[in-house]
């Protein structure tokens, strides 16, 4: 259905009762996937779903939701009869009220695709064509030491957003993403680990970029041979060191250890709260260290607006040190003491909006500039050479850690676990690799340990967020490798039984 | 306006008959799965029932699957809904879409023929008529989460009951329609403690009780401190871990594709030699035949009939799980799909009883959950992981909480002849007792 005829269906249903106030979310949803293996091309899909989800509210802010993969006026209308019948069943079962929405300033606002490349410009079979040759540039590069499983995947996907209120506000943005991604499983010496790399973008321009420069294939191949270190590496002691962390793992830290715990929604039970309010002005990091998180434009997790129609704010979680600000949607920001962000994201049309993240990033403001390398062995030479030339290196052990492998928290308790893909000990010239255990750590300590930062700065580590069961897109990254002091609080490792694959 | 799946029906006809066409081609099989769901969701966050964040809500939807296989055997894959008002072209212009991402796979280039149905019971009435007519039972439900005890406890759940109408049509004559339902509840105290149940049916005011009581029992008991554990110390995952560890490591090995991609722990050499790699009284195996549990069902989404397969028999590798096309290059018939780790079921020839276990256990550790578990190797069966929330038995008594970190590998943990399997009835899968020494967080 075309853009122009959503935003009429959203703005007429958002005034199509008499009473209350309505939410209205469209959606339009067009994605392809590509995936190849092992030269194979394994699967071309395609889907396209619309969809309408409606939040209503009573009068006292009782409130019900409903939605249906249809759009069209008269199925919104009766969806928003639906939502408000619940919305009135639920307040007589005497449900906790929320008025705040009422009270939400007036937006009109229509953003265009900005994708240089239209969903349409490239037929599938010509995508595949693109993908094909990019893996089998993968194969003939990637296979030399050892046996590796190779898989390539392309995702195109172009969403279009349209949030209507019963105030007269409507929002339109559409958010066109790509990525291109590497996977390859390293067998090597009797063990096995798989890895990814990717490279993404707002369309299929990561495809024809990768085409001319190869720069994820070197990327990858170089990944591949630190893997197959990695796989006959012995594991890492158990314990607490000096670390320097890759941006990937930053934005693993950032939203795990603290995105989170200052969602507004979760300050009821968060270790950064106190009687559900941010601890605003807490210290809780080195005067010069900063949390921010904020859309960027062409990002994998852009939203330039919330779920409910609100504009999205970049927030400074932390700010010289200090938590200054939390991550707040317009339901729950008062009552956890921060100001609305336009924090809420929904997974699609048929959730209901979450304060959530987008792009988070770890900056400090001291850093140190490490020359571009070619390629990653020389880069952690260089790491090695930067620590140091400025006194920074380490006695015995100071850990590089290599690769997110995804991370989860405990905001209550202050828990959080991340995996990385590997890691190398920067304090021995020879430079070994060693297979890491889990990182783990408690969010109120860890922050205190961040020393400053070395190397190129990047935002564009890319995943996917899951809280509460909506997986939603997320990304962030670091101002470089993020050096941190050894802290008890912090552990690595594990002595992980030998098991071959 | 006929039904989505009258109208794509019509469609896939015509192109099969030529009078529809993309490209210049015909379509010569197709297969589609065409689902109807009404689902109603209700929850409490943070004591709160039914507030911003978890409003009662009904979800509908209708959409299809549809797979092709063209003249030129080439074969497209598509989801698709229903069409906006008033747009005339619009299957024609689908078509060419579907014709457009085309792709040759002679593997995949298959649709079933038909064969015999097997019934299992995958509705129950009961939540139609909660779907449908009168849903005040589900909250009944969340009124007792957010009254019953432990009243000073966060609470936050979740309740859903699903209804939906499915049909499964192939060119090849299959004609399947069939109804089916889901239920699930869970809920958590202090983000500490969670329980759940997730059939294809209610839950019964039994199953209730007890689930209830055992998150209370246990909730009361974090509230105690644990003795430190000791390199003898005995871990327990309790099923809700062992479902984790299922998704983690199990589904993922056993899947087909990864197994004759090179992706997997086993090769189709293991599979063919039925190798003795595990403790030879365990077994693995897909069962979607049981009546009303979440994983049943009667055919897969490719309309092949549900059937056990068991992937591990008596320690030897059986079969991966193989779709239509998997099953082509493996050479062997498809087997059960198992969807989630609830489609897998656990099978020891010494399983015992949790409540006998228990009061044997002279030191142990009793791992509620883990944190991390989706970021570890599962080709290796590695784990590394922190267990914040984790109770101490000791001389057969379940204790108080200690703060553990556990380090094993899940094969070597189905390899071992002294891993002991318990059954819960409120639980599908087992505990698993084990020796590997946890460290003190």
């Amino acid at each position: 259905m075309n853009p122009r005829k959503i935003r009429m269906v959203v703005g007429r249903t958002a005034g199509c009762l008499p009473c209350g106030y309505l939410i209205v979310r469209a959606q339009a949803r067009r994605e392809i996937n590509i995936r190849l293996n092992n030269g194979r091309l394994e699967n071309i899909a395609t889907s396209s779903e619309n969809g309408i989800g409606i939040q209503a509210f009573t009068e006292k802010g009782a409130c019900g939701f409903a939605s249906v993969n249809r759009i069209s006026d008269a199925e919104a209308v009766h969806t928003a009869q639906k939502a408000m019948e619940l919305a009135e069943e639920n307040e007589n079962t005497g449900c906790e009220l929320n008025r705040e929405i009422f009270g939400a300033p007036k937006i009109f606002s229509e953003i265009p695709n900005k994708a240089v490349y239209g969903f349409d410009s490239f037929t599938p079979e010509e995508l595949a064509e693109l993908a094909g040759g990019i893996h089998r540039q993968l194969r003939e590069n990637g296979s030399e030491k050892s046996e590796i499983s190779w898989q390539t995947n392309f995702r195109l996907i172009e969403d279009f957003w349209c949030v209507g209120r019963s105030d007269g506000t409507l929002v339109s943005f559409f958010i066109p993403r790509a990525v291109l991604s590497h996977q390859g499983t390293v067998k090597e010496g009797g063990q096995a680990q798989s890895f990814s790399v990717n490279s993404s973008g707002v369309d299929a321009g990561v495809l024809l970029d990768e085409r001319t420069s190869g720069a994820l294939l070197h990327k990858t191949i170089d990944k591949a041979g630190f893997v197959q270190k990695v796989c006959t590496a012995p594991l890492l002691p158990v314990g607490s060191y000096p670390l320097l962390i890759d941006y990937g793992l930053a934005k693993g830290l950032a939203h795990e250890a603290f995105g989170h715990a200052v969602e507004s929604d979760l300050m009821e039970e968060s270790i950064l709260g106190e009687v559900g309010k941010l601890k605003t002005g807490l210290v809780i990091a080195r005067p010069d260290v900063d949390i921010i998180d904020g859309p960027l434009e062409g990002d994998w997790a852009y939203q330039p607006y919330s779920a409910n129609g609100l504009f999205r704010e970049t927030v400074h979680v932390v700010q010289n040190g200090v938590l200054k600000q939390g991550l707040g949607d317009i339901f729950s920001a008062a009552k956890a003491g921060m100001p609305v962000t336009g924090a809420g994201r929904s997974e699609y049309f048929g959730s209901v909006a979450l304060p959530r993240m987008t792009n988070i990033r770890l900056v400090t403001a001291t850093h140190i500039p490490i020359p571009t390398s070619d390629g990653l062995t020389e880069e952690i030479s260089r790491l090695r050479r930067g620590l140091q030339d400025t006194g920074l290196l380490g006695e015995g052990f100071h850990i590089l850690l290599l690769g997110y492998r995804g991370g989860q928290v405990n905001t209550r308790t202050g828990d959080f676990v991340f995996q990385c893909d590997g890691a190398v000990n920067l304090a021995d010239s020879k430079l070994p690799v060693y297979r890491p255990g889990i990182f783990s750590g408690k969010i109120l300590s860890v922050l205190d340990s961040v020393k400053l930062s070395l190397g190129e700065a990047r935002y564009d580590a890319i995943g996917t967020c899951g809280k509460a069961g909506q997986m939603v897109p997320s990304s962030g990254g670091g101002s470089g490798y993020i050096l941190l002091d050894k802290n008890e609080n912090v552990k690595l490792g594990g002595n992980t039984v030998e098991q071959s694959a | 306006m006929s039904s989505l799946l009258d109208q794509i029906l019509d469609v896939l006809r015509k192109a099969q008959a030529g009078k529809h066409m993309a490209g210049g081609l015909r379509i010569l099989d197709w297969r589609i799965t065409c689902s109807q769901t009404q689902m109603i969701t209700l929850g409490i966050k943070n004591n709160a029932t039914g507030g911003v964040y978890s409003p009662p809500a009904l979800k509908d939807s209708e959409k299809a699957e549809i797979y092709l296989i063209w003249e030129d055997g080439k074969c497209s894959r598509s989801v698709v809904q229903n069409p906006p008002p008033g747009r005339k072209d619009y299957w024609q212009t689908e078509l060419n879409g579907w014709r457009a991402a085309a792709f040759e796979d002679k593997y995949a280039a298959k649709i079933p023929e038909p064969s015999e149905i097997p019934d299992v019971g995958i509705a129950e009435q009961k939540l139609h008529d909660i779907v449908c007519r009168d849903h005040s039972c589900l909250f009944e439900q969340q009124g007792r989460i957010r009254a019953d005890e432990p009243v000073e406890a966060l609470k936050n759940g979740q309740i859903m009951a699903i209804w939906g109408k499915s049909n499964i049509l192939t060119s090849t004559g299959i004609q399947a329609a069939f109804e089916e339902s889901r239920y699930a509840v869970s809920w958590s105290f202090d983000s500490i403690v969670a329980e759940g149940f997730a059939e294809r049916r209610l839950i019964t005011a039994e199953e209730w009780l007890g689930l209830w009581e055992e998150s209370v029992c246990r909730y009361r008991l974090l509230e105690n401190q644990g003795e430190p554990v000791r390199s003898a110390t005995k871990v327990i995952l309790t099923p809700a871990v062992v479902s984790q560890m299922i998704d983690q490591y199990i589904l993922p090995n056993f899947r087909g594709e990864n197994v004759l991609e090179r992706q997997s722990r086993f090769t189709t050499q293991d599979f063919s030699g039925h190798i003795p790699l595990f403790d030879q009284e365990l077994t693995i195996e897909i069962n979607p035949l049981l009546p009303g549990k979440w994983a049943s069902y009667v055919l897969t989404n490719e309309g092949v009939p549900a059937m056990r397969t068991e992937l591990l028999r008596d320690g030897c590798l059986e079969t991966p799980y193989l779709n239509l096309k998997d099953a082509g290059r493996f050479g062997a018939g498809p087997t059960a799909i198992p969807y989630s780790s609830a489609g897998i079921r656990v099978k020891h020839t010494r399983k015992i009883s949790w409540k006998d276990l228990v009061g044997t256990i002279e030191d142990g550790i009793m791992i509620l959950s883990v944190l991390g578990l989706h970021t570890q190797n599962p080709v290796t069966g590695t784990f590394s992981l922190t267990a914040p929330c984790a109770l101490r038995i000791k001389n057969g008594v379940v204790a108080g909480k200690t703060d553990v970190r556990i380090n094993g590998n899940l094969w070597d943990i189905l390899r071992r002849e002294d891993t002991v399997y318990a059954d819960h009835p409120l639980y599908n899968h087992p505990y698993l007792m084990f020796h590997i020494p946890p460290d003190n967080l």
